[in-house]
């Protein structure tokens, strides 16, 4: 499989303090990748890194084989709070991207409303986000991100802010637009379940200094594909168990 | 209600549908409210009243209410007083927009970029504080006795409060907000007004609020020195006179004008920003 994005020996040093080492990683095209591992671990560092917004302090970072200099639309960022213009409505909001594109009015209609059908939101298009639910405000980012049409989606612990039983609709729901959508996904994320729900492989940071410590293939190791997965899978609970120990042992 | 900012703009807004039902619950009924308001303000007025006939004072020093309503009913058909409104009122504006006018785009200006705030800000730190009728002689020695003088303090007044919000509300977008746009394609230009200037305005609009009141005081006492017609005059002209019942009409007038204008502007902030209505509920 071809590599979207490939991280090549980077390190990040911030005033003295190593938050990455020596990180070497290849995602694969239309893979959801997830990063795992406890705050500090440096992945938000490499996800930023990935996004345009901070640059490796040696090694570097290609996205379809170019260096990476700056933020830009082939790579759509999603925040933990799902961040948006509260004073556009959920239509214009994910008309966003395709305005500052200088696309006809009608064309963007267009295209927005395909992807605000796509996250289900199609009933609060009108409405402003300040009138949704976190779990609406995190779809709505989704479709504002995927209607600028992106290489590759980066996710900081999107589902973060959300109460469990939101969250768990969410993942669900991610996989079905992913699986749609047919994007590169980078999903950061500190819940093991989370990962081992989602992700397609796994990458599993440590601390002190952040390295990728192991990586997992999911799709393999499990058997099942993760639009399958269900949460109680045998084998995920054992992951689950191995992955929680290598995580304390790298503590 | 939230905290903080939000706080002080949604504090004056007209009540939002199913916001503020669980209020009069809080806070006792609706009837004994409006007692509470209007008895405090209509026993004060009797007591006004009362004590202007007693005879313990001399009718310079307080006419009864009812000779404040005369004053200001003879002024009515006379014309005098909507023409001091008038005028008052069109000065106000004027100052208020030219103020507006200068401040939004020097504000954003200064809360943007790094060098226009190295630029501008001590200056404006060093005028800020100077009270606009503190301007009066100065602005007499520009620009003469006259309408002019009156624009050029009215303006100071609204300037300084809309210029004071604008900065901190460009300084306060949110980060994430700026790098949400930036990887949907946007440019600085695009950044700055379609992301920072929208997000600014609620702020921008505090300070607008702010400028209006500002604007009343300043206006009614530029009129007193430097101009003729207007509600300041009206008020200055009946001293001389002894006339202390057109006094007080025309500080009613005043204060009740004011409010209204403040009121309007509350309500003028619900309908632009009702897309905050989310925030108010919590």
């Amino acid at each position: 499989m071809e590599s979207a994005i490939s991280v090549r020996g980077v390190n990040k040093v911030f005033g003295g303090f190593q938050a990455l080492r020596n990180v070497d990683l290849d995602i694969r095209q239309g893979e959801l990748h997830v990063f795992l591992g406890p705050s500090g671990c440096g992945k938000t560092t490499l996800m930023r890194m990935v996004s345009g917004f901070e640059y490796p302090s040696s090694g570097r970072i290609l996205h379809n084989g170019d260096p990476i200099a700056g933020p830009g639309p082939d790579r759509g960022l999603i925040f933990q709070e799902g961040v948006n213009f509260p004073w556009r409505t959920v239509r214009r909001n994910v008309e966003f991207g395709l305005e500052m594109k200088r696309l006809p009015k009608d064309e963007r209609r267009k295209i927005a409303q395909k992807f605000i059908d796509l996250v289900g939101l199609s009933d609060f298009a009108s409405h402003y986000p300040s009138q949704i639910s976190g779990g609406m405000k995190q779809k709505m980012a989704l479709a504002t991100a995927l209607a600028n049409d992106p290489d590759a989606l980066l996710m900081d612990e999107p589902f973060g802010a959300l109460d469990a039983q939101t969250r768990s609709v969410m993942q669900r729901e991610l996989l079905r637009i992913w699986s749609e959508a047919n994007k590169t996904i980078i999903f950061v994320t500190h819940s093991i379940r989370e990962a081992l729900l989602l992700g397609n492989r796994i990458s599993l940071f440590k601390t002190r200094p952040g390295e990728i410590a192991k990586i997992y293939d999911l799709d393999q190791e499990p058997g099942k594909r993760n639009v399958d997965r269900e949460s109680t899978d045998r084998k995920l609970v054992d992951m689950e168990a191995e992955i929680y120990r290598v995580m304390q042992n790298a503590e | 209600m939230s905290s903080g900012s939000h706080t002080v703009i949604t504090a004056s807004l007209p009540p939002v549908d199913g916001a503020s039902t669980a209020e009069p619950v809080l806070r006792g009924s609706n009837a004994w409210r409006n007692f509470r308001i209007y008895g405090v303000l209509i026993g004060l007025i009797v007591i006004w009243e009362i004590l202007g006939r007693s005879g313990l004072f001399e009718p310079i020093i307080l006419p009864p209410f009812s000779e404040v309503l005369q004053a200001i009913y003879t002024s009515a058909l006379h014309g005098d007083l909507f023409l001091a409104i008038g005028w008052s009122c069109y000065r106000v504006f004027m100052g208020f927009g030219l103020g507006m006018l200068l401040a939004i785009p020097l504000g954003v200006a200064i809360g943007w970029s790094r060098v226009c705030e190295d630029l501008f800000d001590p200056i404006i730190e060093i005028l800020r504080p100077i009270p606009p009728l503190a301007w009066i002689p100065l602005s007499i020695i520009w620009l003469g006795v006259g309408f002019k003088s009156v624009l050029f303090i009215t303006t100071l007044g609204s300037f300084f409060p809309i210029l004071v919000a604008t900065i901190a509300g460009v300084r306060n977008v949110d980060k994430r907000m700026i790098e949400f746009a930036k990887t949907l394609g946007a440019s600085t230009s695009q950044i700055l007004l379609k992301v920072v200037i929208p997000a600014a305005m609620p702020q921008t609009f505090v300070g607008m609020r702010i400028a209006v009141g500002f604007s009343w005081m300043v206006v009614v006492a530029a009129e007193m020195i430097s101009v003729k017609y207007g509600l300041g005059w009206l008020i200055w002209k009946a001293r001389f006179s002894f006339d202390t019942a057109t006094v007080m009409a025309g500080m009613g007038i005043i204060g009740l004008l004011s409010v209204l204008m403040t009121k309007a502007m509350g309500y003028l902030e619900g309908i632009l920003f009702s897309w905050k209505k989310g925030i108010v509920k919590g």
